[in-house]
């Protein structure tokens, strides 16, 4: 058996190992812990970077309409301050509405389509630039009246009404008009094929 | 305050000596208790020795709501369990002399009367649960309640218990031994 002076030594003896030993643990779980908080940052930055990068790829993907024949159109038509042309058009339909019976005719090349509706945008805006036409309503007695429906790759509907010079378009409730010049008038049905 | 509150306040307060009379009243009687779970005179001593360094080590874990003795009872139970758990195989070895004569040291220091003595010897013959009842109880002075607390059972079956130990130490001690309990 020990005596008392033993026993408290070795208690005391103990107990400043267990504390080394404690102090220890802390400094190496820090550590640990801190090498981990690293690991992990790490490897989400490696994981989650490319993901976003991929992601966003394949939302572009997603976005852009599969018909959708060159980027560079599609940035024209982005970045170009009219902002109501942000559609990209399918497909086109030329009602006639002189005639009731006349079938209407169908525009279904994407390249085509899309050239028509810039054409029909670029007379707008050189109308906005200060453009006065030459010719007035009173030609739609001779120029049969025709509707254009524009539609887009995700089947919303723009509509135009050419009567005579006069071309209005009709996107979303808003109507807005032009008159256009002979050659301009020419010009439209030529690409309309009128 | 008794049991050694007052003499750990004083060592917490930062005063080293009053740690020396913890060792001096509580160190003895702890390796006693211990050694009826391991029945090993060394292997109690160390473990009273490991659960004395916890009250220097983890100053804060004593909350003053039992007594010290009771807590570092139920510190060395618990200790004690733990190393009979892990031990793999139970070592029969011979009781050497010194052994022999630390036990009797040890016994002759706790057990301060014949009678206890007589007792201590009527205790080898009952199961676990009596004999470290009766050893709280009887040789330490423990209430039920601290009794309970230290053997993690409720007072009721430390009640339940005590009876049972007591009739049958009436049996091994006979009339004198009743007049003990």
């Amino acid at each position: 058996m020990r005596n008392f002076q033993e026993v408290t030594a070795e208690v005391f003896k103990r107990s400043e190992q267990r504390l080394v030993a404690a102090k220890r643990r802390k400094r190496m779980l820090l550590s640990f812990g801190s090498m981990a908080v690293c690991v992990v940052l790490v490897l989400s930055v490696w994981l989650f970077y490319p993901n976003v990068d991929r992601s966003m790829d394949s939302v572009d993907e997603s976005a852009k309409p599969e018909n959708l024949e060159s980027t560079a159109s599609f940035e024209d038509m982005a970045d170009d301050s009219d902002q109501q042309v942000r559609y990209y058009y399918t497909e086109l339909k030329i009602v006639p509405m002189t005639v009731a019976d006349e079938a209407h005719t169908a525009v279904t090349e994407p390249e085509k389509v899309n050239r028509i509706a810039e054409t029909l945008q670029d007379f707008f805006a050189r109308e906005n630039d200060g453009f006065k036409g030459e010719s007035g309503i009173s030609d739609s007695v001779k120029f049969p009246r025709y509707k254009l429906i524009f539609t887009t790759f995700d089947n919303a509907e723009n509509g135009y009404l050419l009567e005579g010079n006069l071309l209005t378009e009709n996107v979303s409730g808003a109507t807005r008009s032009v008159t256009l010049t002979d050659t301009q008038l020419e010009e439209l049905k030529a690409l309309l094929g009128l | 305050m008794g049991n050694g509150e007052s003499s750990y306040r004083r060592f917490l307060e930062g005063d080293q000596a009053a740690f020396d009379e913890i060792v001096k009243e509580l160190y003895y009687p702890l390796v006693f208790f211990i050694d009826r779970y391991v029945h090993d005179i060394h292997t109690a001593e160390d473990i009273a020795i490991d659960a004395l360094t916890d009250l220097v080590v983890h100053k804060s874990r004593y909350n003053f709501k039992v007594t010290l003795k009771t807590y570092l009872f139920m510190i060395g139970r618990s200790r004690a369990l733990n190393v009979i758990k892990h031990r793999k195989v139970l070592e029969m070895t011979e009781l050497s002399d010194d052994i022999s004569d630390d036990r009797k040291t040890l016994e002759e220091t706790v057990l301060q009367t014949e009678i206890q003595r007589a007792v201590n010897c009527a205790l080898a013959q009952l199961d676990d649960d009596c004999r470290l009842a009766i050893h709280l109880v009887y040789f330490e002075g423990l209430s039920y309640k601290e009794a309970a607390t230290v053997m993690k059972k409720t007072e009721k079956q430390i009640d339940n218990t005590l009876q049972k130990a007591k009739a049958r130490l009436r049996t091994l001690l006979g009339k004198e031994g009743e007049q003990l309990l």
